[in-house]
Order: structure tokens, then C-alpha cells, then sequence
């Protein structure tokens, strides 16, 4: 059993925009460090934010809350969201949720920022 | 014969030298006699000196005593200084336990201070009194050994008395006072339990005023578990809601507003009367998610909330649901076969909120239709698991009585807690006694002998 651990956020920018990579479980205790990301993060309309979930291991609805904020945050600034690397929980997570739709859903990264609309 | 000390004091009116025990006790007894020590007093100086004295006596080795007027540190009456000298003792005598403490000054010297009696001052006190040996003086005669015995014995046992009198005085006084801190906690304790009771009682008012009870239909039993994450706070932002529509079908609301605790229960509140007034206006089930946002968005940007809509004919088991964002119910049949309905949409406060589209099935008599939130799935962190086990605990209770079901189903799935949640679960099942098909069969009663029926409770 892997054991709860802090999430980590790294900040990297694109030139096609910008790519948090997330690392550990996406729950109430994760709000603040995301947040805290996410006032930091500076999209041109056009843009992209790229949410890299491949090392979460588990969302539930504060993570979902946190993945809506990142929606908002990139809608606020004329770009959008797309999240790469579900693993099948928190790809189960935003089947149920809904969210699926909603986000650009790709395998990584570089296939997020290459496909750019 | 006398002493090298003179301990700084300008008078040493009584010095003797000892050889034998009885001679000192001779002299101790008939001085304090002139002295007009008290007979306690004179007890345990006697006493004292004694055993001081004893070993030097018995090993032949000779003391001194003299006796000393002082004049008090704090210029009250004077004290009279009892010195014990004792030259060739091998080592400084023990003084631990005398019956009247002593001082030791230097190795060969035990003092004992005693206020000087008024009566002996009056008669011209210890400096009056001529030197060795002390002479009895005056018209008094002095008490015999024997009666300065009985004397002391008198003291002791008055003092016996006055000590066991005042013994039994404060056992008295601490038994009453015990017994009176005892009838002030058990006063308290019956205050706490008041007070208890009637939070309790307000709690659970409250908690009935947002928690309807299940809706009395014929065809229908109903039951719902419901434990909020945080067993301090009555409410959370799971929250239920069900009710009989004009039309006679049953709708079914369940909530899962953002947050815990009652602060939450405001969202879900909102969320389940918006649904309840669109629902009795006769709103599409469809459209009542997507227009609930709507409706609640600008007065609350903040609020998000995932909500599930399910609508039951008692009459024929249909069931059409609807959905945002909320984890999806689930159907058991009679044999322990399981489906969920799975339908898609987002909940009030999401991007593009609105069920995607509203599912249909049907409850045969004996079905079970279970509705949750999160909280019953995701305790282990895995909703994957957790609906497979949600799925094989459901299908496992599917007959036992309605009433238990919810509950043992959040028992069985919380064994393992690492998410504490708030947890709604519901459980509505088809009975075999459904109000009269519209299209009217006449042998209803006949159905409960039929042996397919025979498993149902």
C-alpha cells in the first residue's frame, strides 16, 4: 500500500504555454499547494495549460474542485486545459464527474502542446 | 569542672558533669521541676537528652549539662538554652527522631531551646537560681519522681485525648465535605446530561427538518443511512432528498456539495430545494440540473455541488435518471446481478453543467436500487475498488430488510477508512405489492404464492 504523500507542483513554460507537472494524490490537502500554482500561471490568449497527472494517484472532489479552478484560470486568460497521463482511477474519477468532456484528455504532454487548436 | 564554652552568652548559671544516666536524669528533672516546664515539655527534653546522652554514659566516657538564659531573636520572653556537651564521644551523636527536636553546634555540642516559663520568671528566673548543685528553694516542696511521672503521664494522655477529639473532629468535617463534592458532581453530571439531551434533541430535529423521512408508497420501501465526515458537526455536504410528485412517482435527490461540515450544508441545501420547486413545477428531469445551476450561480460563484436525480414508478418499476457529476446508482437484481446507471452530465457550479442525457430502466419486484455518494466508495482511495466492492456487498444484502441495508453497507465498506468523508447511502427497493396496475389485473393478491416471488422478503 502506497502511503498518502504531499503533492508537488512543477512549474515549466511552453512556448505554446505552460505545464504543471503534479506529483501524489489530488485531495483537500493538495488545494493550497495547486492554488497557489495556479495564481502563477500566466497564459496568451491561444494558449494552453497543461496539467500532467501521470504520477497522481488518486483525485477525489477537492482534486476535481482543483482541476475546475485550472479550467477557470485558463478560461480567464483565453487559453485552455488539457490534462495528460490519467491513471485509471483519476481517469474513472472524471468519467463519473463529467469532466472528461469538458478538458483536452491526452496521453502526454508533448502530444497536449502539439495539438494545440 | 566547668565547661570551655560559654557560647557567647554572659551567664552560665547551671554546669554539672554526668558519669551515670540516673544522675543526669536526677538533675534534668529536678532543674525543669524548678524551671516550671510543662510537664510535655519536660517529658521530651528528659527524653531527649536521654537518648543523646545514653551512649557516652554507658561507654564511660562523662558529659556536662548546663543551662542558659537567651534572650529571644524577635525580643519576645527569653529562651532557656539547654547544652548537652559531650568531650570524648568518637563521633558526633545521632540526632534524627528526638521527641523534642535538637541543634547541633560543633561536634561535641547538642542544644535544646525552650521559651522560659512565666512562673520561673516571676520568681526571679533562671539567673536567680544558684549554681551547682541546684537546691530546691522557697516554701514549695518539689514534686517527688513519681509525681512529676504522673504528671507527665496526665499530659500525655490529655494531650491523647485532645488529638483524637481533633482527629475525629476533621475525619467529621472531611466526610461532610467529601459527601458535599460528591452531591456537586453528581449535581453536575445530571446538568451535563440536560444539557446533552437537549442539544442532542435539537440536533436531531434539525437533522429531521433536512432529512425528510422515506416516503410512505405503496410498491416502494425506502431507507438511508447517512454520517456526516465529521461526527462532531450534524450535518456535511452530502444531503438527500425524496418526495411523491403529483403524478405519483417518486423523485430522488442526492447531493455532494463542495467542503465539509455544516458550512457545506448551505450549498447542498440550496442545491435540493432549487431541484425539489423545479421538479414540482414539472420541469423535464432532464433540463432540472442545467437549470438548478442556472438558477444558483449568481447568487453563489463559489458553490459546486455534484447531484443525482432518479424518478421511480411505484406502479411499474420504471426508473429514469438523470446526472452531474455524481457517482453513478446502482441496480441489483433479485438473482445478484448488478448494473449501474451511468449517466453523464456535470453538477451545479461546473463547466458545462447539465445531465448529458436521462437513462431508463426498470425494478422488477424484489430489485434494489441503491443511491450513494463518494464517501461510501472512495474510504479505501481507489473508486475503481471501491464500486467493485460496493457492487459484491450490495448484491450480498440484496434481501435482507430495507432498513438495514444502508447502514450495513456503509459498515462493510468503511472496515478499512483512509478518507473520511461525508457518506450518504440509499436504498429503495420494488416491493410485490405495488398499487394496481392502471391497466387492472384482478389477481394482485394471487402473486405473493407465485414460486418466483417466494425469495422476496
Amino acid at each position: 500500500m502506497i502511503q498518502p504523500r504531499p503533492l508537488t507542483v512543477d512549474h515549466t513554460s511552453d512556448r505554446r504555454g505552460t505545464l504543471l507537472t503534479l506529483c501524489g494524490e489530488l485531495d483537500y490537502e493538495a488545494t493550497g499547494c495547486v492554488q497557489e500554482a495556479l495564481r502563477h500561471v500566466r497564459l496568451s490568449a491561444g494558449e494552453r495549460l497543461v496539467l500532467d497527472l501521470s504520477a497522481v494517484t488518486f483525485c477525489d472532489s477537492n482534486g476535481v474542485t482543483l482541476l475546475v479552478g485550472a479550467h477557470r484560470t485558463a478560461r480567464a486568460q483565453d487559453a485552455d486545459l488539457a490534462v495528460t497521463g490519467l491513471l485509471p482511477p483519476v481517469a474513472k474519477v472524471l468519467r463519473i464527474t463529467g469532466l472528461d468532456t469538458v478538458l483536452a484528455v491526452y496521453g502526454t504532454p508533448e502530444e497536449a502542446f502539439a495539438d494545440v487548436p | 569542672m566547668m565547661p570551655r564554652y560559654d557560647g557567647g552568652h554572659s551567664v552560665i548559671p547551671h554546669g554539672t558533669t554526668h558519669r551515670t544516666l540516673s544522675c543526669l536524669r536526677d538533675t534534668l528533672m529536678q532543674l525543669t521541676e524548678e524551671l516550671r516546664l510543662p510537664a510535655d515539655l519536660r517529658a521530651r527534653l528528659l527524653h531527649s537528652v536521654s537518648a543523646v546522652a545514653a551512649a557516652e554514659l554507658d561507654a564511660g566516657r562523662q558529659v556536662s549539662l548546663q543551662v542558659a538564659a537567651e534572650p529571644a531573636a524577635d525580643g519576645g520572653p527569653p529562651q532557656l538554652v539547654f547544652h548537652l556537651h559531650t568531650p570524648f564521644a568518637p563521633r558526633a551523636p545521632a540526632l534524627a527522631g528526638l521527641p523534642l527536636p535538637a541543634e547541633r553546634l560543633g561536634g561535641e555540642l547538642t542544644i535544646w531551646r525552650v521559651p522560659s516559663q512565666p512562673a520561673a520568671a516571676a520568681s526571679g528566673g533562671l539567673c536567680a537560681q544558684s549554681a551547682i548543685p541546684v537546691q530546691a528553694e522557697g516554701s514549695a516542696r518539689p514534686a517527688s519522681v513519681v509525681e512529676q511521672l504522673e504528671q507527665e503521664l496526665r499530659a500525655a494522655r490529655e494531650r491523647a485525648d485532645r488529638l483524637a477529639a481533633e482527629h475525629e473532629r476533621l475525619s467529621r468535617e472531611l466526610s461532610e465535605t467529601n459527601s458535599g463534592v460528591l452531591a456537586l458532581y453528581v449535581q453536575l453530571e445530571e446538568r451535563d446530561e440536560q444539557l446533552r439531551s437537549a442539544h442532542g434533541r435539537v440536533l436531531r430535529e434539525l437533522e429531521d427538518a433536512l432529512r425528510p423521512p422515506p416516503v410512505q408508497v405503496a410498491g416502494l420501501e425506502m431507507a438511508v443511512h447517512y454520517a456526516p465526515a465529521d461526527p462532531h458537526a450534524p450535518t456535511g455536504g452530502d444531503l438527500y432528498d425524496w418526495f411523491e410528485l403529483p403524478d405519483g412517482t417518486i423523485h430522488i435527490t442526492v447531493v455532494d456539495a463542495l467542503g465539509h461540515g455544516v458550512t457545506s450544508t448551505r450549498g447542498a441545501l440550496d442545491v435540493t430545494h432549487a431541484v425539489r420547486t423545479l421538479a414540482l413545477e414539472g420541469h423535464p428531469l432532464g433540463s432540472i440540473v442545467a437549470r438548478t445551476d442556472e438558477i444558483l450561480l449568481p447568487l453563489d460563484q463559489e458553490l459546486m455541488s455534484t447531484v443525482l436525480l432518479a424518478r421511480i414508478d411505484p406502479a411499474d418499476g420504471r426508473v429514469a435518471v438523470a446526472n452531474g457529476s455524481h457517482p453513478p446508482p446502482l441496480i441489483v437484481r433479485t438473482d445478484g446481478g448488478t448494473a449501474l446507471i451511468e449517466a453523464r452530465g456535470r453538477g451545479i457550479g461546473y463547466p458545462l453543467a447539465g445531465s448529458e442525457d436521462v437513462l431508463h430502466e426498470r425494478l422488477l419486484p424484489g430489485d434494489l436500487l441503491v443511491l450513494y455518494t463518494d464517501g461510501l466508495t472512495e474510504s479505501r482511495r481507489d473508486p475503481i475498488e471501491g464500486e467493485a466492492r460496493l457492487k459484491a456487498c450490495a448484491a450480498e444484502l440484496r434481501h435482507h430488510p430495507i432498513e438495514e441495508i444502508p447502514g450495513a453497507l456503509a459498515a462493510r465498506l468503511h472496515t478499512r477508512i483512509l478518507h473520511a468523508d461525508d457518506t450518504v447511502a440509499l436504498a429503495v427497493r420494488r416491493t410485490d405489492s405495488g398499487p394496481a396496475p392502471r391497466r387492472g389485473h384482478p389477481d394482485q393478491a394471487d402473486r405473493r404464492t407465485h414460486p418466483d416471488q417466494g425469495e422476496s422478503p
